[in-house]
C-alpha cells in the first residue's frame, strides 16, 4: 500500500491548542492528585508511634510534596511513552520541508563563550559550519562568537582560534568576534548586546552553547518551521548528549538517548505553546525578543537579587506574556550537547543553576506570566529545593523512629481511658507504598527501554535489546548510589543561596581532567562521615530502619571512590569497547558529529596565551588589529605595569594585570619591540623569545 | 641583502635582529629581502636612526604584509543600534496579578504583536 505523506501542519491547524492545553493541564493535575492523597494516606498510617503530632505533620507534608514531583514526571513520561509509540501529534511545529527559505529569513548563529577552551568551542562551530555549508543554503547565515572570556590566557588563544578558523574556512565577514569590555548580565547579557547592536540585521538567531552543536539541515529546519507559523517566538530543539567519555557521561548520554525523547514530548503534550526555553540549541526570533525579553537585575543583592542566572526560562515566560508562543520540536534530530564528565563538574554546574532557579521564586508574582511559567518557576526550583526536602524527610524520619525506639509504645495515651492501644504491624501497607513510589521512580526508564528496543534501527543503535536492559539496571544502580550525594550537594546550594553565597561565575570544565583522590576527600569527606555517622546512629536505633536507608547510607559512605571512578576516563573506554551505554550514533557517529571531534590545527607561536599576544608577531598584530589600534600608536595607559612587564617578565603579573596590558595596545608595542630588538636577551627570553643562539637566521638573499 | 641600501647605519648586527624577526613571522622567506628592503629605504633619510626605530618600520611591513596575506577579519557589521525592552518583573499585589493575568499593557515602543490567528 503506497503510503500516504504526512499532512503538513500549518499555522492554522494549531490555533485550537490553547483549549487542548486547558484540558491536557486539567488531566495532569487530576493524574497527579490521584495517587499522591491515597500515599499520604498509607504514608499517615505506616509512620511509627501515635505521639509527635507536629514531626509526623512535618514529615507528611514533605512526603506528599516530593510524591506529587514525582508523579509529574511519571505522568509526563506516560503521556510522552504514548505519543511516541503511535506517533500520533497533532501538536507538533511542523513545517514542509521543501519550503523554500525567502531571503529575509537572515538567521545569526550565536555563540556565546566564557573561558571556555577555544580549540573545542571553534571545533563545534566549524563542524557546524560545515554542515550548514553543505546545505547549499548557508548564505542565509552569519555565526558571531560573543565572547565575554576574562582569563588573558584563553582570551588570545580565541582570537587566534577564531582568526585560523575563518581563514582555513574562507568565512571571511561571516564568522564575527566580538568580546564585550564589561560583561554586565553574564550570558543573558551578552546575548543583548548582540540584539542591540546587530538584532535589527536578522530575522531570526539560534543560540548556541560552548557545548553545543547543530547540523545544517536542523537549523534549516528550524528556520522553515518559524516561516511556517509566524506567531510563534521561540522553537526548541532538544539536545542530544554526546561525545561522552567517563563513566558518569557516558550513563547520562546513555539515559537521556533512552528517555529524553519520552520526556520531552511528554512535555511538549500539555504545554504546547507554552513551553520553555533551556538557553541553547533553540531558534528565535529576533524581534519580539527584543521587545519582551530584556532582563532587568532582580532588586537587592546576589544571591536572589541581582542578575538573573537561569535567564532561559525567565525569557519563555516573557516572550509568552508578549503574546508569542513557545514550542519544543521534540522530533528534530540533529542538535547536540556535551555534558560535565565528572561528578564534580556536574554538580559546580548545578550550583550556579540552583541559584538561579532559586531566584526564579521571586518572580513568582510579577504581572502578566502565565500560570503555567509560574508553574515552570516553582518547578525549576523545585529541582534543588526537592533535595532539601528528601534530606529533610529522611533526618525527620530518623529522629521518628529515634524518638519511638527510646520512648517505647504508649499503651495509654493521657485521658485515652482504660483500654490500651496495640502496637499494630503495617509492614505490608509500607511494603505496598515502596513498591508503588519505585513503579513511578523506574517505570518512566523502564518505558523508555521499550520504546528503544521496539524499533529494528534504535534497538540496533543501543547495540541491541541484551545491551539496553543490562545498561538500563547498571545505569539504576548508578543513580541510586548518586542520588545521595547529590542530595547532599543540592542541599547545601539551596542552603548556601538562602543564606546569601553567591557563586562565582567561572567558565566550565568540559574536559577530561578527571577527578584525583584528594580532590574527592575534600568535597566529600564531609557526605563520607555524614554517612558513617547516620549509618551508625540508624542501626543503633534500629537495624530495620538501618536497612531502609542503606542505599542512601552506601552512597554516602562510598562518594568518594564513586566520583573519582565516574569520572576516569580509562574506565570510559573500557566501558565503551564492552558497549556497555552504547547509543545510536555512537558506532558511526553523525557527521557533524564526527567534524566536532577533529581539534583545529592552530599554528606555532612564540609564547602561548597571554605571551603570544606579546611576543609572537601574527598573534601581535591580530590582538592589536582586534584593539582597532593594529600599530599600537595609541596613548600608553598602564606606563608602570608596561615597566614592571618587561622589567619582571610575564610571570611577575596577575591575571587582571595581564588582562589591563591586553587593553593597551601601545604597551604591548612597546614590549613586543623590546623583545625582539635583542639588546636584553634574558628579558626577551622570559617572554618565549628564541635566544640568538637558538636561532636560525636564513642566508642572506 | 649583499648591497646595503642607503642607510649608513645598515650592520650585520642590525640585518640579524631583523632576520630574527622575520623567522618568527609566517612571511616566507621569499619575502624577506623585499621587507628588508623596504626597511632600509623607509630609513633612509634618517641618519641617526636606531635599530629600534629599523625594528619598528619593520614591525609596521609585517604587520602589512599580514593584512595583505593573512588578513584578519576584524571588521563587524555595521551597528543597527535597536532597543533592548526590559518589561517590569516587580511583584504585583494580589488582585492586581489576577488583572493580568492575561498579559501586560504593551510599552509603547513594543513592536510586534504575535500576528494574529486569522492571518497567519
Amino acid at each position: 500500500m503506497k503510503r500516504m505523506p504526512k499532512p503538513v501542519v500549518t499555522d492554522a491547524t494549531l490555533g485550537n491548542w490553547r483549549r487542548t492545553a486547558r484540558w491536557r493541564r486539567l488531566l495532569l493535575a487530576v493524574l497527579v492528585a490521584a495517587p499522591t492523597f491515597p500515599a499520604a494516606y498509607v504514608m499517615a498510617r505506616v509512620l511509627p508511634g501515635p505521639q509527635e503530632f507536629f514531626l509526623r505533620l512535618s514529615l507528611l507534608a514533605i512526603f506528599m510534596i516530593l510524591f506529587a514531583w514525582i508523579a509529574m514526571g511519571f505522568w509526563t513520561a506516560i503521556f510522552g511513552f504514548i505519543a511516541l509509540l503511535t506517533g500520533r501529534d497533532r501538536f507538533l511545529v511542523r513545517a514542509d520541508p521543501a519550503q523554500p527559505l525567502p531571503r529575509e529569513a537572515r538567521t545569526a548563529l550565536l555563540m556565546p563563550v566564557c573561558n571556555e577552551d577555544p580549540q573545542r568551542v571553534f571545533a563545534r562551530l566549524r563542524a557546524t559550519w560545515l554542515s550548514l555549508q553543505a546545505t547549499g543554503l548557508g548564505e542565509q547565515f552569519a555565526f558571531f562568537v560573543l565572547s565575554d572570556t576574562r582569563e588573558p590566557d584563553v582570551l588570545v588563544e580565541e582570537e587566534r582560534a577564531w582568526a585560523q578558523t575563518v581563514r582555513e574556512l574562507g568565512a571571511e565577514g561571516r564568522i564575527h568576534y566580538r568580546r564585550r569590555r564589561v560583561n554586565l548580565k553574564r550570558k543573558s547579557g551578552n546575548v543583548a548586546d548582540f540584539c542591540r547592536r546587530w538584532g535589527r540585521d536578522f530575522r531570526y538567531m539560534v543560540v548556541l552553547d560552548a557545548d553545543s552543536l547543530m547540523d545544517g539541515d536542523t537549523l534549516i529546519q528550524l528556520v522553515r518551521r518559524m516561516e511556517a507559523h509566524p506567531r510563534v517566538g521561540i522553537i526548541q530543539a532538544i539536545p542530544l548528549i554526546v561525545n561522552a567519555t567517563t563513566p558518569l557521561a557516558r550513563m547520562q548520554q546513555f539515559v537521556q538517548r533512552l528517555c529524553g525523547p519520552m520526556f520531552t514530548a511528554g512535555l511538549n503534550f500539555w504545554m504546547l505553546g507554552h513551553a520553555t526555553y533551556w538557553g541553547h540549541n533553540a531558534i528565535i526570533r529576533v524581534a519580539p525578543f527584543m521587545a519582551f525579553c530584556g532582563l532587568p537585575r532582580l532588586p537587592g543583592p546576589p544571591p536572589l537579587g541581582g542578575d538573573i542566572l537561569s535567564h532561559d526560562f525567565v525569557e519563555a515566560a516573557c516572550m509568552v506574556r508578549g503574546g508569542w508562543e513557545v514550542w519544543v520540536a521534540y522530533d528534530l534530530q540533529g542538535s547536540y550537547e556535551e555534558t560535565p564528565p565528572t561528578l564534580l563538574d556536574e554538580l559546580q554546574r548545578d550550583r550556579r543553576w540552583c541559584q538561579g532557579n532559586l531566584q526564579h521564586l521571586r518572580l513568582l508574582r510579577a504581572g502578566g506570566f502565565h500560570g503555567l511559567h509560574r508553574a515552570m518557576f516553582f518547578h525549576g526550583a523545585m529541582g534543588y529545593v526537592s533535595a532539601l526536602f528528601w534530606f529533610a524527610f529522611l533526618f525527620l524520619g530518623t529522629v521518628l523512629t529515634a524518638v519511638a525506639a527510646f520512648t517505647g509504645h504508649q499503651y495509654f495515651t493521657p485521658g485515652g481511658g482504660l483500654f490500651p492501644v496495640w502496637p499494630v504491624a503495617r509492614t505490608p501497607e509500607a511494603i505496598t507504598l515502596m513498591i508503588a513510589t519505585l513503579v513511578m521512580l523506574l517505570l518512566p526508564k523502564t518505558l523508555g527501554a521499550i520504546l528503544a528496543v521496539s524499533r529494528a534501527p534504535t534497538r540496533q543503535g543501543f547495540g541491541g535489546a541484551r545491551r539496553v536492559f543490562v545498561g538500563l539496571l547498571a545505569e539504576l544502580a548508578g543513580s541510586v548510589l548518586m542520588a545521595p550525594i547529590r542530595m547532599i550537594f543540592h542541599t547545601r546550594f539551596v542552603l548556601y543561596t538562602l543564606f546569601g553565597q553567591s557563586v562565582r561565575w567561572a567558565g566550565q570544565n568540559r574536559g577530561d581532567e578527571g577527578t584525583s583522590w584528594g580532590m574527592a576527600l575534600r568535597h566529600h569527606g564531609f557526605g563520607t562521615l555524614l554517612g558513617l555517622v547516620w549509618g551508625g546512629v540508624a542501626w543503633a536505633v534500629e537495624p530495620v530502619f538501618f536497612l531502609w536507608l542503606s542505599p542512601v547510607m552506601a552512597g554516602l559512605v562510598l562518594s568518594i571512590p564513586i566520583s573519582v571512578y565516574s569520572g576516569r576516563r580509562s574506565l570510559g573506554d573500557r566501558l565503551q569497547r564492552r558497549g556497555l551505554f552504547r547509543v545510536p550514533g555512537e558506532i558511526e557517529p553523525p557527521a557533524a558529529v564526527r567534524a566536532s571531534r577533529q581539534n583545529p590545527h592552530i599554528e606555532p607561536a612564540v609564547g602561548a596565551g597571554f605571551m603570544a599576544a606579546v611576543a609572537d608577531p601574527q598573534t601581535h598584530h591580530l590582538h592589536l588589529s582586534l584593539l582597532r589600534d593594529p600599530h599600537g600608536r595609541r596613548r600608553i595607559r598602564w606606563p608602570e605595569l608596561r615597566d614592571r612587564a618587561w622589567a619582571d617578565g610575564p610571570e611577575a603579573l596577575s591575571a587582571n594585570e595581564r588582562r589591563l596590558l591586553l587593553g593597551d595596545s601601545a604597551s604591548l608595542s612597546w614590549l613586543h619591540q623590546q623583545i625582539w630588538i635583542g639588546d636584553e636577551p634574558a628579558r626577551a627570553a622570559a617572554w618565549g623569545a628564541p635566544s640568538k643562539s637558538n636561532e636560525h637566521i636564513p642566508a642572506a638573499a | 641583502m649583499s648591497e646595503p641600501a642607503p642607510f649608513d647605519r645598515w650592520s650585520v648586527d642590525l640585518e640579524s635582529v631583523l632576520r630574527r624577526y622575520l623567522s618568527a613571522t609566517p612571511v616566507p622567506p621569499a619575502d624577506h629581502s623585499a621587507l628588508l628592503m623596504g626597511v632600509a629605504l623607509a630609513l633612509a633619510p634618517h641618519a641617526n636612526a636606531t635599530p629600534a626605530q629599523a625594528l619598528a618600520v619593520l614591525v609596521d611591513g609585517v604587520g602589512e604584509w599580514l593584512s595583505v596575506h593573512r588578513r584578519a577579519p576584524v571588521s563587524m557589521p555595521p551597528i543597527h543600534r535597536g532597543a533592548m525592552l526590559s518589561p517590569s518583573l516587580e511583584p504585583l499585589p494580589l488582585r492586581e496579578l489576577w488583572r493580568t493575568r492575561h498579559g501586560l499593557p504593551q510599552p509603547e515602543a513594543a513592536p510586534p504583536s504575535a500576528p494574529s490567528r486569522e492571518a497567519p
